[in-house]
């Protein structure tokens, strides 16, 4: 298996992986989200809320902010027994007549904020005030989505053979992607712009599908990178490896 | 009410950007380009923005029960 790497950014990764199978990408994809653990409110405690809106609307609100996550700090693997061992609290106390944002947030541990400051919360107006704390707990997608780290997918690669096309220039001119190229008497092929649609199949292109790369792609949302979120499912991944190998040495009849 | 923190399909965080595509939308900008601007190229986090109505203002000064 090889990695290429054809986007980085600190949310977005894109990368081709070669010589593998749909199985593996997709284990991959699957772990990304719902095994890699994030932090997330998961409790709050409301001393007073005079807002217009219910507690319930305030907290669900609060739980879908993505919080800044230090994983070296979360427990592996991640069970529901031992993730409460990790926590931060939150608090939040304004006035109205003031939008509560979310960086009204103030936490216990600097390295756990929310992602940005411009979330809005709720809208307070004279005399309102809301006041509350919030506990902040690892957690995994599996669980609710709050606690997904981002979004992953990956995309087949085609296999395109124009050498049988007669009229090259129509073959190139069909292409919607912008896949293929003139190139003096040949067709350059670009497989990361193809889509499969099969438009150059009239010309006498020939379109196959290439079952060992893949374009695999994952978007965080900004509680971790996407390279920390692509380590940490592919430590996940051998983590339940071993696990299953350790099992099956130690089966006893 | 007020604008989703999260996009309903995707999961996206939306919510950061509200305040600044309204502010360019109500000055006249076309939408479309306000939001390829921010970085939105998933047409469901596109409807999140276009078709959102803000009523928190309406429902602000009520109290509840
Ligand atoms: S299958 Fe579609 S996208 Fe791919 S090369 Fe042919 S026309 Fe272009
Ligand atoms: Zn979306």
């Amino acid at each position: 298996m090889k990695f290429e790497i054809l986007e980085d950014k600190p949310n977005y990764l894109k990368i081709l992986i070669k010589d593998t199978e749909p199985a593996i990408v997709n284990a991959l994809r699957r772990t990304v989200l719902a095994e890699v653990p994030v932090m997330a409110i998961d409790e709050v405690y409301i001393y007073e809320n005079s807002s217009s809106v219910w507690d319930e609307y305030i907290t669900h609100r609060l739980a879908m902010i993505p919080l800044k996550t230090d994983m070296k700090m979360i427990p592996l693997p991640l069970t529901e027994e031992n993730q409460a061992s990790y926590s931060v609290t939150l608090t939040l106390d304004v006035e109205g007549p003031k939008t509560v944002y979310s960086s009204d947030l103030h936490s216990s541990d600097p390295k756990v904020r929310p992602t940005s400051g411009k979330i809005p919360i709720v809208d307070l107006l004279e005399g309102q005030r809301l006041r509350l704390e919030a506990r902040a707990v690892p957690g995994k997608g599996e669980w609710h989505a709050k606690w997904q780290a981002g979004l992953a997918s990956y995309q087949m690669v085609f296999k395109v053979d124009t050498t049988e096309c007669e009229d090259k220039k129509a073959c190139v001119k069909a292409c919607p992607r912008k896949a293929l190229k003139l190139d003096g008497n040949k067709i350059k092929f670009d497989e990361l712009k193809c889509n499969g649609c099969g438009a150059c199949k009239e010309f006498g292109a020939k379109v196959e599908e290439d079952r060992s790369k893949y374009i695999f792609f994952i978007e965080t949302n900004g509680q971790i990178t996407a390279k920390e979120a692509l380590n940490a499912a592919i430590k996940i991944l051998l983590a339940k490896s071993k696990m299953m190998e350790s099992e099956i040495a130690n089966h006893k009849k | 009410m007020k604008f989703p923190v999260r996009c309903f399909t995707c999961g996206a965080v939306i919510g950061k950007d509200w305040d600044k595509f309204i502010e360019k939308v109500n000055a006249g900008d076309d939408p479309e380009k306000v939001l390829d601007q921010l970085g939105y190229h998933r047409y469901c986090c596109r409807r999140m923005f276009l078709s959102h109505v803000e009523l928190m203002h309406v429902i602000a000064p009520y109290r509840r029960v």
